[in-house]
């Protein structure tokens, strides 16, 4: 066991509590039934796990993580909500759909996924450098090594916005079709 | 890290990460299994990503290839930030079509 | 901060434990600091309301102390006094929280914008990216205002803010990255240290100078404040997500923006190193000295680098 391998001390707690906000929140995400509310506990889940990465000494991954997540996503989701719904919808507070046969799968499989993590795997110790700041190697490692991914991912981003717009452009020639036969 | 004893107590390791990855994985399951909303569907989509990327920078954390799994997170982000602004606008223009974002009332094909 | 609480727990605290040492050190600080800018926030308010009265030829807040200078004190134990009203058909928990996420998405970013060479909360190696990072809180938390107000000039309130918020974020990050740039570090103080008493990266080159302006002008939009005031619009929306708010929660929103000036005024100092010039701008004329007093007072007095 080398030392500063594993989380330990005044970290250690700020994990666990760190950890546990994540766990109910995440919780909250899935069976609060009012979306909005679904969506701020998505953004504490975003948040504690921003947490969990900056314990582990990925503090470039959690910043990235609140910037883009809690900046971006959680605002798109916001804002779909806000345009598509008012307070009161019955989309706000919709009911769940089977929630028992849902849970029951769900249930199951974190039972089978416990088991592999904690009974049935033995996570042995690998003798790892301490990671002080990452930030370097990440930048060399998306210049160097994976210049390539780097690249498509770029590539597959701007093709996700052109797409976007194209999805969302508001048709006007296709809208009126659309009235015209439901009248 | 020794996998014996309760996962909650004593040093932070690689289990313990997992077991919050397996928690927020098994949340946006059921999320997903349940949700009628399409805006709720992704926030589920969304928790099962940030599950993946924790497990990524766990490993790369307790294990030896530590850029590489910080890496894969990176890319995990990107990849669902470009989801969410698709998914998003594809609700957007449901919305115009159905007046509605239900995700079981998109029946119709051809709007 | 932990250096000092370090150098503390083995030198004159050498007894005591050295978590309870960081924790007070730490907490110290942080209660510092959040004095410091609250203080700030109610002079910068009378110093804005006694401008913008001068140039829109009136007269503004004059009564209260000399020049009406306490003007703020007075305003602030007024809200205090104020009922603390959830209108009718809100949503009561996200209507309560939303102040709280707005404030604390800006004072998040004081752990990373130095006052001097040691004093800083935390000196990150993602600094200025954090700082970016953290701003998008008070996005979350002005759309939380406005939906929870269940009022529709709140939520158009809201936004307008956060689109005007997300779009000029892109070009202040981008322009922010000219500096990190020269400096080859995202650290806060490593961009400060790379920069002289004169040569400021604003100067640098051509391109610095105009990433500098191109960074003042989003940050002004981000502050909503005029030509940028368009999520306000006091003549169609009453006066956006902030409507429905009365009391402490109302102020929490202008300690949260008056902090957002300050901390995007400290920033270009940082990174363009541009002193007080960017306050006096947002500020508009006539407070300059006071501006230059603001952003430079910390490193003088504190005896810094710069």
């Amino acid at each position: 066991m080398t030392s500063g391998y594993e989380i330990t001390g005044i970290a250690a707690a700020a994990w666990l509590a760190t950890a546990l906000v994540t766990m109910v929140a995440a919780v909250g995400v899935a069976v609060l039934r009012n979306i909005v509310h679904a969506a701020f506990a998505l953004l504490v889940v975003l948040l504690g796990v921003a947490g969990l990465y900056a314990l582990a000494g990925a503090d470039l991954i959690a910043v990235l993580q609140i910037l883009l997540y809690v900046g971006g996503v959680v605002v798109l989701l916001l804002f779909a909500v806000m345009l598509t719904s008012r307070m009161g919808d019955p989309e706000v507070a919709s009911q769940p759909l089977a929630p028992l046969r849902a849970a029951l799968a769900v249930t199951s499989l974190s039972a089978l996924l416990a088991y592999g993590l904690i009974v049935s795997t033995r996570w042995r110790d690998v003798d790892a450098p301490h990671i002080v700041g990452t930030t370097a190697d990440v930048g060399e490692a998306f210049l160097g090594r994976y210049l390539l991914p780097f690249e498509v991912i770029s590539v597959l981003l701007l093709a996700a916005v052109v797409g976007a717009v194209v999805i969302a452009r508001r048709d006007s020639r296709s809208e009126r079709e659309i009235g015209e036969r439901r009248r | 890290m020794s996998p014996s004893g309760a996962p909650f107590l004593g040093p932070i390791g690689i289990t313990e990460y997992l077991v919050v990855s397996v928690w927020m994985l098994e949340c946006g399951l059921y999320c997903v299994f349940t949700s009628r909303n399409a805006v709720a569907l992704l926030m589920g989509v969304e928790l099962i990503l940030n599950a993946a990327a924790l497990n990524f920078v766990s490993f790369a954390r307790f294990g030896v290839g530590r850029v590489e799994g910080q890496v894969s997170a990176i890319f995990v982000i990107a990849l669902g930030a470009a989801e969410a602004a698709v998914a998003l606008a594809i609700v957007l223009a449901l919305f115009r079509l159905t007046a509605s974002v239900r995700a079981d009332e998109a029946s119709r094909l051809r709007g | 901060m932990q250096a000092l609480a370090d150098r503390l727990a083995d030198g004159a605290l050498a007894g005591w434990p050295a978590v309870l040492v960081s924790a007070v050190v730490i907490s110290l600080y942080a209660l510092l600091v959040f004095t410091f800018f609250s203080v700030t926030a109610g002079v910068l308010s009378w110093v804005e309301r006694r401008v913008a009265a001068r140039m829109q030829s009136r007269i503004g807040p004059n009564r209260v102390g000399p020049q009406g200078f306490l003007q703020w004190l007075a305003d602030g134990l007024k809200t205090f006094l104020k009922e603390d009203l959830v209108p009718d058909g809100a949503d009561a928990l996200l209507f309560r929280a939303a102040p709280y996420f707005v404030f604390t998405g800006t004072f998040l970013t004081l752990v990373a914008l130095p006052f001097s060479s040691h004093v800083i909360a935390a000196d990150l190696n993602v600094g200025l990216l954090y700082v970016m990072a953290i701003t998008s809180l008070v996005v979350v938390g002005l759309l939380m205002a406005g939906w929870a107000s269940n009022n529709k000039w709140s939520i158009i309130g809201g936004m307008r803010s956060a689109a005007q918020i997300v779009s000029y974020e892109i070009p202040a990050a981008l322009a922010l990255l000219v500096p990190v740039m020269l400096a080859g570090s995202l650290s806060t103080q490593q961009i400060i240290a790379r920069q002289g008493a004169i040569d400021w990266f604003v100067f640098h080159d051509p391109f610095t100078f105009v990433s500098f302006w191109i960074f003042l002008i989003s940050a002004t939009a981000e502050g909503n404040r005029a030509p940028f005031d368009i999520p306000e619009a006091e003549s169609e929306l009453v006066s956006g997500y902030n409507t429905e708010y009365s009391g402490m929660r109302f102020l929490f929103f202008f300690f949260a923006e008056w902090e957002t000036y300050s901390s995007s005024a400290r920033s270009p100092r940082l990174h363009s190193s541009a002193d007080g010039r960017s306050r006096s701008f947002r500020r508009e004329a006539g407070s300059t000295d006071f501006s230059k007093y603001w952003c430079s007072f910390p490193n003088r007095s504190f005896g810094c680098s710069c």
